[in-house]
C-alpha cells in the first residue's frame, strides 16, 4: 500500500498533522503498558538479585536465587518439567481434537450448529467453576467417573490422588474447557478455503487423506500457528486450575510453575527475590519458546 | 475425444430451478461455447459435466455411458476454473502433478508430462516457484497446465479468460484456439462474452434463464436468430428492434446493415432521420438515428455526418428479421409483412 497523502484543504494548501500528534494519541495507551507491564517486568528481573521478604531491607545476593533453584531444590526442576507436560499435553490434544471436530462438525447442519453452540458453552464459564465440576466428578469415592466404572465393572481410579494421572487429569478439564473456542477459530478457518480449491481436488481424484493433509491442513496453518502460541504461553502460565483442584499435589506430582511462584511468594514467608527468579525463568522460557515458533516454524506457514 | 450428451437435466438450489429439463449434445472434438448473460445456467451446466454439482434430475452421458453417478475424479475431464483454483501452498510443479500423483502415475513418467505441459503453456522456468510470486496470467496458465498434464476427453472451462487484462485476453483466446486445434479434444467453454464465444466457437449454445435461446455456429447464431434474444445479445451494438404501428409484429435489423441512401433512391426498407450522436470508433463509426418508430443505432463506414444532419436509411428485405409478440422470429411470408412497413410509414 502506498502511504496515503495528507489530506488538502478546500484552499489547496497541505494540511499535515502536528508532529506530536500521532504520540500523543498512543500516549495513553504507553502509560498503562509501561506502568503495567514493563515496570512489573524490569523490578521481576531486579528483584530476582535480592533476598527480599516485603518487609525486611532488600539484600543483594547476585546468582544466588538462581542457583537455589536450579542446583540445591529439587522442587523447581519439578515443577518445570511438570509445567512442559502439561503444556505438550493440552496442545497435542487440544489442537488435535479442535482439527478433528471441526472436520467433523464442518458440514452445514442444524445438528452440528447445534453441536458447536454446545461446545462452546464450558468456554463461557469460569476456570474455577470448572475446576470444582471436574474436582467432584474426578472424587475417588462419590465422583461419577467412579461410578461409571463401577457400573460396567471396571477397576476404579484415584484420579486427582493418583500421583501419575493428576497432572492429566487437571489437563483435561483445560482442554475440555477452551476446546470449544478452538473448535469455532479452526472452523471458521476451513470454511475460508475456497470451495473451487476443494472442486479441483475433487477432479484431481484426490484421496481424502491426502486432501487433508496438502490442502486443508496447510490453508488453515496459520490458524493452528497462532493456537500454538497462544496456547503454549496460556498453559505454561497455568494457575487457577491447577490451584483449585490440587493445589500442586499429591506432593508436588502437579506443581506448575505459577504456583511454586504463588507459593513462595506469598505463603511460606513472602520470599520475594527467590519467587522472581523462578518468575524471571518462566519469563525466558515463553520468550525463547516464542522466538524459536517465529523463526523456525512460521516458515512452514501459508499466509494468503 | 468424447461426446457429451445431457438428457433432460434439471438442477435446482433449494426452491429456485436453474435449470429446467434442458437436453444438449455436445459434439465429439468441437469447441462448444455455453454463452449467455449471468444467472443463465451456463456454468451449472459446466458443473453437472464437471461432476462437482450434480444434476437434481435427468443423465450425463459420455460417450453413451451414463457418467450421472460417477464422481469428478473418474469422468476423464478437466476443469479450469474462473477463479483458477489454484492449489496455493503447493509449487506449480506440485501443482501440475498432483494429479498425476493421486492417480498413481510412475515417477518418471511423471516427471516427463509435467515438463512437456509446462514447456507447452511456458511455464518451465517457473517450476519450483509458488504460485503467488507468479503474475495472473502465469497463474492462469498453471490452471491450463493442470488441466492439460490430465490428458482428458473433454475440457471445460468457466470463463477462463475474464481475470486477464485486454491484451493477454485476446493473445490466450487464439493459443486456446491453437491448443484445440493440435489436441482435437472436446472443449466445452462458458462465457458470458459474445465477442469471445464468435471468435473461438464451432458450437454456440446460447442460454438465457435456464433455457436455450438458440445453438448453432457462430455464423448461424449471427446470421439468422432465432428470437429476438439471440438477435439482440449477439452483436455490438445489439440489434435495432422496432414496433410497426397498426401491427402486432416486430422489425429487427443490424446496426451494420443500415445504408445511408442519396437523395432519390430507396431500399426495401426506407425511413427518414436526424443523426442524434456518432461515436468515432476508428474504422467505423456509430450513430444513434432517431426516426418515427424510436431510435436506431447504425454502424457505418460514411463519416461525414455530424449531429443534426438529417439522413435516409435503407435496409435490404435480406437483412430484415421480422418477429412476433413473444419475440420469435417470422421465417414465413414475410413479403407480405414487408408491405406493411411500407403502409405503416407515417
Amino acid at each position: 500500500m502506498s502511504r496515503r497523502k495528507p489530506k488538502q484543504d478546500p484552499h489547496g494548501a497541505e494540511r499535515a498533522p502536528h508532529r506530536l500528534t500521532p504520540y500523543l494519541l498512543v500516549g495513553p495507551a504507553m502509560v498503562l503498558l509501561l506502568i503495567f507491564v514493563f515496570y512489573p517486568l524490569v523490578n521481576l528481573v531486579y528483584l530476582s538479585f535480592f533476598d527480599y521478604n516485603l518487609i525486611s531491607e532488600k539484600t543483594f545476593v547476585g546468582l544466588k536465587n538462581y542457583e537455589v533453584l536450579f542446583f540445591l531444590k529439587t522442587d523447581f526442576l519439578q515443577a518445570l518439567r511438570n509445567t512442559a507436560v502439561y503444556t505438550i499435553t493440552v496442545l497435542f490434544f487440544s489442537l488435535l481434537l479442535a482439527v478433528l471436530f471441526a472436520l467433523w462438525l464442518e458440514p452445514e447442519s442444524r445438528m452440528n450448529r447445534f453441536l458447536q453452540k454446545s461446545m462452546f458453552t464450558p468456554y463461557l464459564i469460569s476456570m474455577v467453576s470448572c475446576a470444582y465440576i471436574w474436582s467432584w466428578m474426578y472424587d475417588a469415592d462419590s465422583g461419577i467417573l467412579n461410578a461409571m466404572l463401577e457400573l460396567f465393572g471396571l477397576p476404579l481410579s484415584r484420579w486427582l490422588n493418583d500421583s501419575d494421572l493428576a497432572l492429566f487429569c487437571v489437563a483435561a478439564v483445560a482442554v475440555w474447557k477452551s476446546l470449544g473456542y478452538y473448535l469455532i477459530l479452526v472452523l471458521a478457518s476451513i470454511r475460508t478455503i475456497p470451495t473451487e480449491i476443494l472442486e479441483a481436488a475433487a477432479l484431481d481424484n484426490t484421496p481424502p487423506v491426502r486432501k487433508f493433509f496438502r490442502i486443508t491442513l496447510p490453508m488453515i496453518s496459520p490458524q493452528l500457528f497462532f493456537l500454538l502460541i497462544t496456547i503454549t504461553i496460556s498453559s505454561f502460565k497455568v494457575f487457577d486450575v491447577v490451584r483449585v483442584m490440587t493445589d500442586g499435589g499429591p506432593g508436588n506430582a502437579t506443581d506448575v510453575l505459577v504456583t511454586y511462584i504463588y507459593r513462595y511468594a506469598f505463603q511460606m514467608n513472602a520470599r520475594v527475590g527467590y519467587a522472581s527468579a523462578a518468575g524471571t525463568v518462566l519469563l525466558v522460557i515463553l520468550m525463547i519458546l516464542t522466538y524459536f515458533y517465529f523463526r523456525v516454524l512460521s516458515k512452514r506457514v501459508y499466509y494468503r | 475425444m468424447a461426446e457429451i450428451c445431457l438428457n433432460h437435466v434439471s438442477k435446482s438450489f433449494g426452491s429456485t430451478k436453474v435449470i429446467e429439463d434442458l437436453s444438449l449434445t455436445l459434439r465429439s472434438g468441437a469447441f462448444t461455447v455455453l454463452l449467455g448473460p449471468s444467472g443463465c445456467g451456463k456454468t451449472t451446466l459446466l458443473r453437472m459435466i464437471a461432476g462437482i454439482g450434480p444434476a437434481t434430475s435427468g443423465q450425463v452421458l459420455m460417450d453413451g455411458v451414463d457418467i450421472t453417478d460417477v464422481p469428478p475424479g473418474r469422468r476423464n475431464v478437466a476443469m479450469v476454473f474462473q477463479s483458477y483454483a489454484i492449489y496455493p501452498t503447493m509449487t506449480v510443479r506440485e501443482n501440475i502433478e498432483f494429479c498425476l500423483k493421486n492417480n498413481k502415475v510412475p515417477k518418471a513418467e511423471r516427471k516427463r508430462r509435467v515438463e512437456q505441459v509446462a514447456k507447452t503453456v511456458g511455464l518451465e522456468e517457473y517450476l519450483g516457484r509458488k504460485p503467488a510470486q507468479l503474475s495472473g496470467g502465469q497463474r492462469q496458465r498453471i490452471a491450463l497446465a493442470r488441466a492439460l498434464v490430465k490428458n482428458p476427453a473433454v475440457f471445460l472451462m468457466d470463463e477462463p479468460l475474464s481475470n486477464l487484462d485486454a491484451k493477454l485476453r485476446t493473445a490466450m483466446r487464439s493459443e486456446l484456439i491453437q491448443l484445440h486445434q493440435e489436441l482435437g479434444a472436446t472443449f466445452v467453454y462458458v462465457t458470458h462474452d459474445q465477442v469471445e464465444s464468435m471468435a473461438m466457437a464451432d458450437h454456440i449454445v446460447l442460454m438465457n434463464a435456464g433455457k436455450i435461446m438458440q445453438q448453432g455456429a457462430p455464423e448461424v447464431i449471427y446470421q439468422d436468430p432465432d428470437n429476438i434474444f439471440t438477435a439482440q445479445f449477439i452483436g455490438t451494438p445489439p440489434t435495432n428492434i422496432l414496433p410497426v404501428r397498426g401491427q402486432e409484429f416486430r422489425l429487427g435489423y443490424r446496426p451494420e446493415k443500415v445504408s445511408f441512401l442519396p437523395d432519390g433512391e430507396s431500399a426495401d426498407y426506407t425511413r427518414r432521420g436526424t443523426i442524434v450522436t456518432r461515436e468515432m470508433l476508428g474504422a467505423e463509426v456509430l450513430y444513434k438515428v432517431r426516426i418515427a418508430e424510436g431510435d436506431v443505432m447504425v454502424r457505418s463506414t460514411c463519416f461525414q455526418y455530424s449531429a443534426g444532419d438529417v439522413v435516409r436509411l435503407g435496409v435490404d428485405e435480406s437483412s430484415l428479421y421480422f418477429f412476433d409478440k413473444e419475440g420469435q422470429r417470422i421465417r414465413e411470408g414475410c413479403g407480405a409483412l414487408l408491405s406493411h412497413l411500407e403502409e405503416a410509414q407515417p
